[in-house]
């Protein structure tokens, strides 16, 4: 039991130097730019990637304890999945960014994205059947129809705003906060329904891309997200939130993955 | 271990002793003359209960009372016979029902429709299963639970298991006598029955819960917190694949109706903390809806689901 403490606050302690590091350098380069611009450029976005990758590496470690047919099982498998899209996804956005500069406003990333959210959905609905002991027979209908309403409101908002790009740019700008804000909403009431113990961590997080989506549509569609107060952008701010978000996810995947891990420990003979 | 003596009482208190020391459960049958007996049911060295057998009377008796019956006499014999501690309690049963027990003769093929006739019964059993050099019992909750739990016990075995059924259908003597002793929820030593059965079909239907919510590793983690509470209580649980088994033997039903209540507070606030205290109320509104008749009116009278 001692070594299982032990081994669980070494584990928290690695945890927390990385992501303090993570974030200092990030705002570090973000800032003073200290290297050159490929470098600057391969470490902001890399970063981005790494965080994801941690997140989809302790998700699937988390997947292992659990065996075929458990039906957990699903809820994290689909998490996993879900941030194996968004690994990918991040990485090679980073890499259009970094290699032609202007990423353009629909491509293979947000293709991944895309399947990234279907994942994730395929995960929230297995939570949101078991919290209801399966009470509720058609929460996969129910989903869909979520889904349905997040197209159509995207859709209203890019037609009911005045804009120079085509539609299809719009489309995908405005698609990620609401999308975001929709997968928040249905995470904080699995928060509530835990109310806020150990299983609400991993929805908890998942509700600080809702922030920082929010927050970046927010900024770039009032023209104030390239704003600079006192030699700091207001995009350094969105951006830091973004990796943060990853970070946030991480730590509560790592959370999951100690409270099984401590669990899975063999227990003491009995008589 | 026999002992044949002049001085008895000298004698009992020296297996007794021994016994405590090497904390042994089981049965301790003392013949007193030709006819008089005193079984001691010993649990981890400790006596829990004391029966006395004479030629008119057969009754439980006080440890000051056996006492005293052994300083009177002169002359007689001990036999300490091992057992496991559930087999303990259905061995109370026996010791005090002993008027009940009708022994019928079967063929050991007719054994599997017997037992699950007692199954379709409204009050729970035990059958006592006899061979020419082994013995069984399978106990049956009723059908307000549809529980059921055997032991074999041979020359060289005991089985718990929850294969030791099959076993006893299986046994390859063809012929044995049953004797079954039918539940009476009046009685105290059948109510600490239907208490240990609720008890264990309680703390599993909690974890069966529990591990369709967070997966069957997190069943370790509180079976692991039980089992650290039951040593510092001294409480005679075990807890392996996943199910809760409790061998304790009461005083009276109102001790072990609060032991158990202890015992599922231990689980409940290992699980509190993990799924939150709305989930809990579900898992036992659930078990409540599905526990029935004399076991759910045991369970309110305890309040063992709350």
């Amino acid at each position: 039991m001692g070594n299982l403490l032990s081994s669980r606050k070494r584990s928290i302690t690695t945890a927390t130097i990385v992501s303090i590091a993570m974030i200092a350098i990030y705002v570090w380069v973000y800032s003073a730019s200290p290297f050159s611009e490929l470098a600057n450029l391969i470490i902001l976005n890399g970063f981005t990637a790494l965080a994801a990758l941690l997140c989809a590496i302790i998700l699937t470690l988390t997947v292992r304890f659990f065996s075929p047919g458990e039906a957990p099982r699903t809820i994290w498998l689909f998490f996993a999945i879900c941030l194996w899209f968004w690994t990918i996804a991040e990485a090679y956005w980073g890499y259009l960014y970094t290699t032609v500069g202007e990423v353009p406003a629909f491509s293979l990333a947000d293709v991944l994205w895309l399947f990234g959210y279907l994942a994730f959905t395929v995960s929230i609905v297995q939570q949101y059947r078991l919290v209801t002991f399966e009470r509720k027979k058609h929460i996969g209908w129910i989903a869909a129809g979520v889904w349905l309403i997040v197209l159509a409101v995207t859709a209203i908002l890019v037609f009911t705003t005045k804009s120079s790009t085509n539609s299809v740019e719009n489309y995908a700008v405005y698609f990620y906060p609401v999308a975001d804000t929709t997968i928040g909403l249905a995470a904080l009431y699995l928060v509530y329904a835990f109310r806020g113990r150990t299983l609400a961590g991993p929805w908890l997080t998942m509700f600080a891309f809702t922030v920082s989506d929010v927050l970046y549509i927010g900024l770039t569609a009032s023209g104030v997200y390239d704003w600079e107060m006192q030699g700091i952008t207001l995009s350094l701010f969105v951006d830091t939130i973004y990796l943060l978000a990853y970070i946030l996810v991480g730590w509560g995947a790592l959370q999951q993955y100690l409270l099984l891990r401590s669990s899975n420990e063999a227990l003491p003979a009995s008589e | 271990m026999s002992a044949p003596n002049q001085a008895l009482a000298k004698d009992v208190r020296g297996t007794l002793t021994q016994l405590s020391q090497d904390k042994e459960t089981g049965v301790i049958q003392i013949t007193l003359g030709k006819q008089d007996q005193i079984t001691l049911l010993i649990q981890n060295g400790r006596i829990p209960h004391g029966y006395l057998k004479t030629k008119e009377d057969h009754r439980r008796i006080s440890n000051e009372e056996w006492q005293k019956k052994l300083e009177t006499e002169a002359e007689g014999s001990v036999i300490f016979d091992s057992k496991s501690s559930k087999t303990l309690l259905l061995q109370k049963i026996l010791l005090e029902y002993h008027d009940q027990a009708e022994g019928k003769n079967l063929q050991t093929s007719q054994l599997a429709s017997l037992i699950y006739s007692g199954e379709r019964s409204q009050r729970a059993s035990i059958q006592h299963i006899r061979w020419q050099n082994t013995e069984a019992y399978v106990i049956s909750s009723g059908i307000e639970l549809s529980q059921r739990k055997a032991i074999l016990l041979t020359n060289d075995l005991m089985l718990e298991t929850p294969d030791a059924l099959q076993q006893i259908f299986d046994w390859h003597e063809p012929e044995c006598t049953v004797a079954t002793y039918e539940g009476n929820i009046e009685s105290p030593t059948w109510l600490e029955v239907y208490l240990n059965i609720l008890f264990e079909w309680t703390c599993n239907q909690i974890l069966e819960q529990y591990s369709y919510l967070t997966g069957r590793v997190m069943i370790n983690s509180v079976i692991r917190n039980l089992l650290v509470k039951a040593a510092s209580e001294g409480w005679e649980i075990t807890g392996t694949d996943g199910r809760v088994v409790d061998h304790t033997i009461f005083a009276s039903p109102a001790e072990a109706g609060k032991t158990y209540r202890a015992m599922l507070h231990s689980i409940y606030n290992s699980i509190e903390p993990v799924i939150g205290p709305v989930l809990l109320f579900s898992i036992q509104r659930r078990i409540n809806s599905l526990c029935k008749g004399n076991y759910l009116s045991i369970a309110r009278m305890y309040e063992l689901f709350s």
